[in-house]
């Protein structure tokens, strides 16, 4: 495959980039309702009254679980375009045991 | 019986023959090459593997579409009591032939690597997607039940999302993710494309949630630690019970074209073969087998992987590496 020489996750982790989503209430509720059992490593949401930012970042789990984690998240916030990330981090050198996973939603103006 | 989900399988490559010479073909199969197995030779195995307990038996290749004898093989096989599947780029599964399989065939892989230039590219033919795409409708059919296998490489894990896609628009049971390994074709073709630890990883994430997503099973062929730990008989890193039925124990037996018979892999190291059947039948060659050094090998294996504490592994292509190191040691001359 000449023609395609990048990672296959690096492409991967961009497609999820380029997705975007609405911060509501309802979402920040579904969110933090999903994320409750995870290990959280940092959440911040910003905006009053509504809020329109949100970044959390919490421990996935293994590969199987994290896989089936970003599922939820994808469901919960929709896969319309707009100014959000979700950026999935290997941790543990050289074999990754879990995954870390960092989540930022901007309320998209136009 | 190792980690093929519990099913005892005998796997066959009756011919390398091929309508296409894919960049990864680890059997170095293609048009040119004219190597079959004799007919009588693989029909009369039927019957001694259903004998010996194998449930499944798998028909891979080369193109099986393009093995005269398929047909009958697949016949037998049903009468012996086996299950069986066949694996084909698709692109010459006409509404004929279809027919033909139908009855005979459990379940139908059929390859498809990724996007349509990515699959395109991998099997060096610009005909090789829209073929397989013209192909669906008569398979879906025909009512043969089916799946899609692909190769994972370093650099497809993002187009793993197409596939599982097309799958289920397709009606098709199973996605099969397949790490990509250097072999065959490979070696020359894909140096640098073996999908590396953090790849493999991506491939099992994303494996799971394109499964959740799409409501189709995603198997990826990596195993876990986890489960190595858990079940050590699984991988042959226990001691099995070599006195029972070769089939409780070791799957998949693998008959290679010249009727080579070896564990686990296409290609594994002859010094590890069981024998020949064109010499003896599989009964007599698994009866004087003596397994000692192939299972040396999964033990060193399995060892070396807890020891790393690797947490994912393509255990068939770590059991064929050692298998060739302790044949040729590095550094040695042969």
């Amino acid at each position: 495959m000449e023609a395609k020489k990048g990672r296959g996750s690096d492409a991967l982790l961009d497609a999820h980039k380029s997705g975007g989503f609405t911060v509501d209430r309802d979402l920040v509720e579904a969110l933090a309702a999903t994320v409750g059992n995870r290990e959280l490593n940092d959440i911040l949401v910003k905006g009053q009254p509504a809020p329109d930012f949100l970044r959390a970042t919490f421990v996935g789990g293994t590969a199987g679980d994290t896989g089936a984690f970003i599922t939820e998240i994808l469901g919960i916030i929709g896969m319309a375009r707009g100014a959000g990330t979700i950026r999935v981090f290997p941790r543990g050198i050289p074999w990754p045991e879990e995954f870390l996973v960092d989540v930022v939603i901007n309320e998209q103006r136009f | 019986m190792g980690v093929t989900g519990g099913k005892a399988i005998v796997q066959l490559h009756p011919t390398r023959r091929c309508n296409l010479s894919c960049r990864h073909c680890y059997s170095l199969s293609g048009p040119r090459v004219s190597e079959t197995t004799p007919p009588p030779l693989l029909m009369d195995l039927m019957t001694d593997a259903a004998g010996l307990g194998f449930d499944v038996v798998g028909v891979s290749g080369g193109e099986p579409l393009l093995y005269p004898g398929l047909v009958p093989l697949l016949r037998t096989a049903k009468q012996a009591g086996l299950r069986t599947t066949v694996t084909s780029n698709a692109m010459l599964l006409t509404e004929r032939r279809l027919a033909e399989l139908a009855g005979l065939v459990d379940v139908l892989a059929i390859s498809l690597d990724g996007r349509p230039d990515t699959h395109v590219e991998m099997r060096g033919d610009p005909r090789a997607f829209v073929m397989l795409d013209r192909r669906m409708e008569g398979v879906r059919r025909s009512g043969i039940p089916f799946g899609f296998i692909t190769t994972l490489t370093q650099h497809n894990v993002d187009e793993l999302e197409f596939v599982v896609a097309y799958a289920r628009d397709h009606g098709a049971g199973l996605v099969q993710v397949h790490p990509l390994e250097l072999e065959g074709a490979a070696v020359a073709n894909l140096p640098g494309s073996v999908p590396d630890l953090r790849e493999s990883a991506f491939g099992v994430l994303e494996g799971a949630r394109l499964s959740a997503s799409y409501g189709v099973p995603v198997q990826v062929d990596v195993a876990r630690l986890a489960d190595l730990e858990s079940r050590p008989d699984l991988f042959l890193a226990a001691s099995p019970a070599t006195s029972a039925s070769l089939s409780t124990w070791l799957s998949p037996v693998v008959v290679e074209t010249d009727g080579t018979v070896v564990p686990l892999t296409y290609g594994f190291p002859r010094a590890y073969a069981l024998g020949n059947l064109h010499d003896r039948p599989l009964a007599d060659l698994a009866a004087t087998w003596n397994p000692t050094g192939f299972l040396r090998v999964t033990a060193a294996v399995a060892d070396r992987i807890r020891s790393d504490r690797r947490s994912l592994f393509n255990w068939y292509d770590e059991v064929t590496r050692q298998a060739r190191l302790a044949v040729h040691p590095v550094g040695s001359s042969t």
